[in-house]
């Protein structure tokens, strides 16, 4: 443990060093979503309605809000390249030849990350939630805020093992980008951090309610805002757990498949 | 004791021809050439602890390959190794605690950090208890002479620094076996000197078994009293270096510089002409005949200077190379 306490402090310098970056990527996406924002007040001022889809002005904004701040913990758009490249530079020998676990490596360099993007994103976020405090609605309730943080971590958990296993490809795979973007355009939409899935048709919420995305930002949010039942709320975190296990179940598959192949022909 | 153990231990790479242009590109998607390369041709050696042995070879001959499958990166395709009674590729963390590998074209140190970060690391992952990290910094911090670079962020030292540094990072646990794998590669002749004279003192010091691996034939003349060398994946000699140098310099270099012009044709009879250049010629001659051919060369032509030098180790081993192809 202590080992990988000590690449997150070392992460965390070397991202120190790249502050500047780390602050662009965060607020590109920031912008974004204040778009995103801006579009909801004039639609909800044009259509001159309370409630769209179940969701009031409020409820609405808090969502989007929300969402922006998961988005600065999940959207990482480098996100995987790192293992990529360790992999096809034949880095990763240099880490093999130490007692070190290394996807532990990896994953102790990727939380590091996701808390400082969050961190970032919070500073942001939270200057416009005190501008917009007459539209902010505060968690459903504490219960709803501990679950809702639960929910949003591993929602990370599950984000950064989805991206994982896309990058261990990089074995087999020269470069791994493609698929990692596919997902990434999957994600824009699948998570629900632009619009709500409920607004959604009933097919689409079909096919969304069988990816695993929704746990990222659309879950989460429903339980800050007590949208879903106690009973929704377990078979959700259910889910979730399994789709975390399932994930890293294939993920290890993969690296030792992968480590094989990397023993017997090298990089 | 023996440290390094290594029986028939061969390694093939199998790759697929890559066809050039699209249609190739498209042309193997469902029709591939199997291809395959012996880096390794089961060689067999082993290394007594302390000993500081080169492993001598041009690029491509096997000798990263070899030190990849001794640090457990590499499974061999045959045969057995034993590093300090571990099989290495089984990848314990016992055999990982006592052993490092520095490899001059990688680095491990963190780039965008000062390498005492990198340093600090290590000591984590190595569990290096805090006052023998302090003193093996110390030690190397003024054997190495980079105290004042340690909080130098990596990416701003040069090469030489970075290596002196990539060495320390690699000490740091003590390891009982160290692999370095082209440690003065791209280094000026002073940085290399320097690493040279390191490596040697630590090997004296410390009693580390050392497998240094190298192009530059300087660092195992200076450095080690056994050699293997190794060409085409197969050992082609293992031994005293001195032994070899005794086999086969069986000439010596006579450098001429004459006060006039001479004419190459009056030369040929005193030895084979390696080089000519009106008034300076390099003669090979054999050992028993250089004595009296010196000699003659004095007495019969205006000589201005005369040189007569031992076969240069280098032409020894590109000889080797050459005659075993």
């Amino acid at each position: 443990m202590k080992k990988y306490l000590a690449v997150a402090k070392a992460t965390w310098q070397e991202y120190l060093t790249y502050r500047t970056n780390l602050f662009l990527e965060v607020i590109g996406g920031f912008v974004a979503q204040l778009v995103i924002i801006a579009v909801w007040f004039s639609i909800f001022r044009d259509l001159k309605t309370e409630i769209v889809a179940g969701y009031s002005l409020p409820e609405m904004i808090t969502y989007l809000l929300g969402a922006g701040i998961i988005n600065s913990f999940i959207l990482i758009a480098s996100q995987g390249d790192e293992i990529n490249d360790d992999i096809n530079r034949g880095k990763l020998s240099g880490f093999l030849v130490k007692p070190l676990s290394v996807p532990f490596y990896w994953l102790s360099r990727d939380l590091c990350r996701r808390a400082l993007t969050f961190i970032l994103g919070m500073g942001e976020y939270l200057v416009i939630i005190l501008i917009l405090s007459n539209y902010f609605i505060p968690p459903f309730s504490l219960a709803n805020f501990f679950m809702f943080c639960l929910a949003v971590l591993l929602g990370g958990i599950l984000h950064f093992f989805l991206f994982y296993i896309f990058s261990i490809i990089a074995f087999w795979m020269d470069q791994t980008w493609g698929p990692r973007f596919v997902i990434r355009v999957i994600m824009s939409i699948a998570t629900g951090s632009l619009i709500p899935l409920s607004l959604f048709p009933a097919n689409w919420q079909l096919v969304f309610n069988l990816l695993p995305f929704k746990f990222m930002a659309y879950f989460p949010l429903q339980i800050y805002l007590g949208k879903v039942s106690v009973s929704e709320i377990i078979l959700g975190f259910s889910a979730l757990l399994v789709w975390i296990s399932a994930l890293i179940g294939i993920s290890v598959w993969i690296w030792e498949k992968g480590l094989k192949k990397y023993s017997a022909y090298g990089n | 004791m023996i440290a390094i153990s290594v029986k028939n231990l061969s390694k093939n790479f199998e790759y697929y021809k890559k066809v050039p242009g699209l249609f190739g590109a498209f042309k193997s998607l469902f029709q591939r050439e199997k291809l395959i390369t012996e880096a390794v041709k089961s060689i067999s050696f082993s290394v007594e602890e302390g000993e500081l042995v080169g492993f001598l070879g041009p690029n491509g001959a096997g000798k990263t390959t070899t030190l990849k499958m001794l640090s457990g990166i590499l499974y061999p395709s045959e045969g057995d190794a034993k590093v300090l009674d571990y099989t290495p590729w089984q990848r314990q963390k016992e055999y990982q605690k006592q052993f490092a590998i520095v490899m001059g074209q990688k680095n491990q140190l963190w780039w965008d950090l000062p390498a005492m970060e990198s340093f600090s690391l290590n000591k984590e992952i190595y569990e290096v208890p805090n006052d023998q990290f302090k003193k093996t910094i110390d030690y190397f911090s003024n054997l190495l002479d980079i105290s004042d670079i340690l909080n130098v962020q990596v990416r701003k030292l040069s090469l030489g620094q970075r290596m002196k540094c990539e060495l320390v990072a690699a000490l740091l646990h003590n390891p009982k076996v160290l692999f370095l794998d082209e440690p003065t590669i791209g280094l000026d002749v002073v940085s290399q000197q320097k690493i040279r004279e390191f490596i040697k003192k630590y090997n004296k010091e410390r009693k580390t078994t050392i497998l240094l691996t190298s192009h530059y034939m300087e660092d195992v003349v200076q450095l080690c009293q056994r050699v293997i060398i190794i060409n085409k994946g197969g050992i082609i000699y293992d031994g005293d270096i001195q032994r070899l140098i005794d086999q086969y310099a069986t000439h010596k270099i006579v450098t001429i510089t004459f006060k006039n012009d001479i004419a190459v044709d009056q030369l040929t009879l005193l030895g084979e002409i390696v080089e000519f250049d009106k008034r300076r010629v390099v003669l090979k001659i054999p050992d028993q005949n250089v004595k009296e051919n010196a000699v003659r060369i004095l007495t019969a032509f205006p000589v201005d200077d005369i040189l007569i030098d031992e076969i240069k180790v280098e032409e020894i081993i590109r000889h080797i190379f050459q005659t075993n192809k």
